[in-house]
């Protein structure tokens, strides 16, 4: 008898859990898959509530994690019925994911969903193109901008909204700023942060990372080591930022480093800081060049056979990428000028915080749009162009030399 | 007589029964893999897509890869750290702890504890209280008047920063494990050594360490082949940096496979591990195993 119903219930419940995952009729479920997990994350959530209200025919299953968790994941599940219909990526994601097939080219789309070249800045719209195709419709970038702590800066006899125009300038003002325990600005060690300071600084020399046709590196230059030898200069030479500092955020917020060089997505948790007044200023221009490293998250369409998912993802697709003013409140500066010209961002409180990032829009700088740059880009630790900033940042190699070996490494990456 | 051979086939034919689903779990979850990276690590795969041989050419790669021999170096480094102070440090706690002292049964648990916490806590933890600027650790150096180490952001002091983390954190495992041996000496031996006036050196040498061979045996086995396998604390803690000087070995083949999806090299970096451990653990078996007596 017990055996009858304990083989009853297990029955019923393999019945209940088959049934539970069938779709409803003519709602079309779209799994929507991104690498946010801070302020931005409840801000896509947002949209995708606000698109699904709209949109009572497609059902949004929006899934967020690690962006290498995200990758392993999409390339786990892929051609599976898991796998995600719509995603969103930084552009240097894209060519490794392109070359293995696994993204649709969107040029045949855009017209349809009303996006144009002109409605973005160039270098944005052209981060989303590889190998002739266009692969993402832009959601958004991110500069590097620097975060100044009003009451440290009015205390030095500083204005913390002025501009860092030259060396001179900015080296004057940190060296104002330093006293003691406190530092002017904050250079991480391990951080990735130091490779993207490093990399606006190179174009501010007149360098570039790679050659004109991505064969070589090029950064192995006079303007390479010149960059790279003044984040070391701030640590040892000028002695306005602290040695071996390992976390840059943390020392601004405890208010030992009066300027913090981040991105935008750290304006919303900043502004909820209680006793913290900060503003945001550009990128310092120290070298002959306005120049400035910038990531750009981007919108992509999975390759994928089911024809309602695939419509139900277009759409969402298009959703966001007209939509985008609450992203923007999420800490992410909106890719469409449109958006951000607009008086209802502008509206946004926050807005006082972005608009010196967003003057930054025509002389950013991404990494190159190739797969090796998975390699040797910022976001791999192990780098062998990290690493030799780290070198040379903390004293422990010269910089040429270390210019030099990095160099030859990424040779290696792009020769195999 | 037939009677006899037919219980022993049902009796042999039990106990292949009852060894069966540890065989079939064994040969899927382990040989199984094992066979499979192999055979991946003679391909160039990539995550998606078929494979395709290429002549051991992973292997010649791997063999002119810096970053493989520094991750090797590094990974024997963590070993020589880590392994000395865990099976030592483990022995003399356990003596410690096998003494009638008060408050035993808590030490026991408080030096136990950090083993049941995850790695990335761990890791959390350490890196705080190792911080060059506002570190624990840093702060009490100070105060001895020593000066402040930059522990993890130091390619000559990160390993050590991450050696000392790994030994707090398992220190109470080996300490255990030798503490149950200790406990199984029999008394009326030390007694005896006792009464015949042996010292306390005397017996530790002659009879405790003897004693516990088998425990050590098994603390270095375990110890070593953890220590290679090292991959939680570099992670959460330097992320392989500075300058390369706490990549390990399983790290690298982590970023090789799960950051860069180069799952042949990965296999690769994955099979050299595997045969690295295997001499190693060869090493301390033969080191430790029991010598037949010869004639």
């Amino acid at each position: 008898m017990g055996i009858t119903i304990l083989v009853f219930l297990l029955l019923s419940a393999a019945l209940v859990s088959a049934g539970g995952g069938q779709e409803q009729a003519g709602v079309a479920t779209v799994n929507y898959w991104a690498g946010f997990t801070g302020p931005d994350k409840l801000g896509m959530q947002a949209i995708v509530e606000d698109f699904e209200e709209a949109n009572p025919n497609v059902d949004v299953e929006f899934m967020t994690a690690p962006w290498t968790e995200v990758f392993t994941k999409f390339n786990a599940t892929f051609g599976s019925s898991s796998a995600p219909n719509l995603m969103v990526m930084h552009i240097s994601d894209i060519p490794q994911f392109a070359d293995r097939k696994m993204l649709n080219a969107v040029d045949g789309l855009l017209a349809e969903m009303g996006v144009k070249e002109g409605d973005y800045p160039k270098p944005v719209w052209q981060g989303q193109h590889y190998g002739g195709s266009q692969y993402g419709v832009p959601l958004d970038y991110h500069p590097m901008a620097v975060f100044t702590n009003v009451k440290m800066y009015n205390a030095a006899g500083l204005d913390a909204n002025m501009r860092f125009t030259s060396k001179d300038v900015f080296l004057n003002a940190m060296s104002k700023l330093t006293d003691g325990e406190q530092y002017g600005v904050g250079i991480g060690v391990p951080h990735a942060h130091t490779m993207r300071y490093w990399y606006g600084l190179l174009y501010q020399a007149g360098g570039s990372f790679l050659n004109a046709d991505q064969s070589e590196a090029a950064f192995n230059s006079a303007a390479g080591e010149k960059a790279v030898q003044f984040l070391a200069d701030l640590v040892y030479k000028y002695k306005v930022a602290p040695v071996h500092e390992t976390d840059i955020d943390r020392d601004f917020l405890a208010g030992t480093v009066a300027s913090l060089i981040e991105g935008p997505w750290w304006v919303p948790g900043a502004a909820e800081q209680e006793g913290l007044e900060f503003s945001t200023v550009p990128f310092p221009t120290i070298f002959e060049q306005k120049g400035v490293w910038a990531g750009a998250h981007t919108l992509v369409l999975p390759n994928q056979d089911d024809k309602g998912k695939k419509d139900g993802a277009i759409s969402l697709m298009q959703y966001i990428a007209g939509n985008t003013v609450a992203w923007g409140a999420a800490g992410q500066i909106p890719a469409s000028l449109a958006v951000i010209n607009s008086a209802e961002y502008k509206a946004l409180p926050t807005y006082k915080y972005f608009k010196q990032f967003i003057e930054q829009g025509d002389y950013v700088h991404f990494e190159p749009v190739m797969k090796a740059n998975a390699e040797f880009g910022a976001d791999n630790e192990l780098s062998p162009v990290l690493n030799a900033i780290y070198g040379v940042v903390l004293g422990e190699s010269k910089a040429a030399e270390a210019m030099e070996q990095a160099a030859a490494d990424v040779n290696s990456i792009l020769n195999k | 007589m037939h009677k006899q051979s037919s219980r022993g086939w049902r009796q042999a034919m039990w106990a292949a029964l009852f060894l069966l689903p540890y065989f079939i779990l064994f040969i899927s979850l382990k040989i199984g893999p094992l066979v499979v990276n192999f055979w991946m690590s003679l391909q160039e795969l990539d995550i998606i897509g078929k494979g395709v041989f290429n002549n051991f050419g992973n292997y010649k790669v791997l063999f002119q890869d810096r970053l493989f021999w520094r991750s090797l170096n590094n990974t024997f480094y963590y070993l020589v750290l880590v392994g000395p102070v865990n099976v030592a440090g483990g022995f003399l706690l356990a003596m410690l702890l096998n003494q009638k002292l008060k408050g035993r049964i808590i030490t026991r648990t408080v030096v136990f504890m950090p083993y049941v916490i995850m790695v990335t806590v761990v890791g959390a933890i350490w890196r705080w209280l190792l911080d060059g600027r506002f570190g624990l650790l840093n702060y009490y150096l100070q105060k001895i008047g020593l000066e402040s180490v930059p522990w993890l952001s130091s390619s000559s002091t990160a390993m050590i920063g991450i050696a000392m983390a790994s030994v707090w954190w398992t220190i109470g495992y080996n300490t255990v494990i030798y503490l149950a041996a200790l406990q199984d000496i029999p008394k009326d031996i030390l007694n005896a050594a006792d009464i015949d006036g042996a010292g306390p050196l005397r017996k530790l040498f002659a009879i405790i360490i003897p004693s516990v061979k088998g425990a050590t045996a098994f603390v270095v086995l375990t110890t070593v082949i953890y220590s290679m396998q090292v991959f939680g604390q570099v992670y959460t803690m330097t992320s392989g940096g500075p300058q390369y000087s706490t990549v390990t070995l399983v790290h690298y083949l982590y970023v090789k496979g799960f950051r860069e999806f180069n799952l042949g090299y990965s296999s690769t970096l994955g099979v050299v591990l595997f045969f690295v451990i295997l001499a190693l653990s060869a090493l301390v078996y033969a080191t430790f195993g029991e010598r037949k007596a010869k004639g």
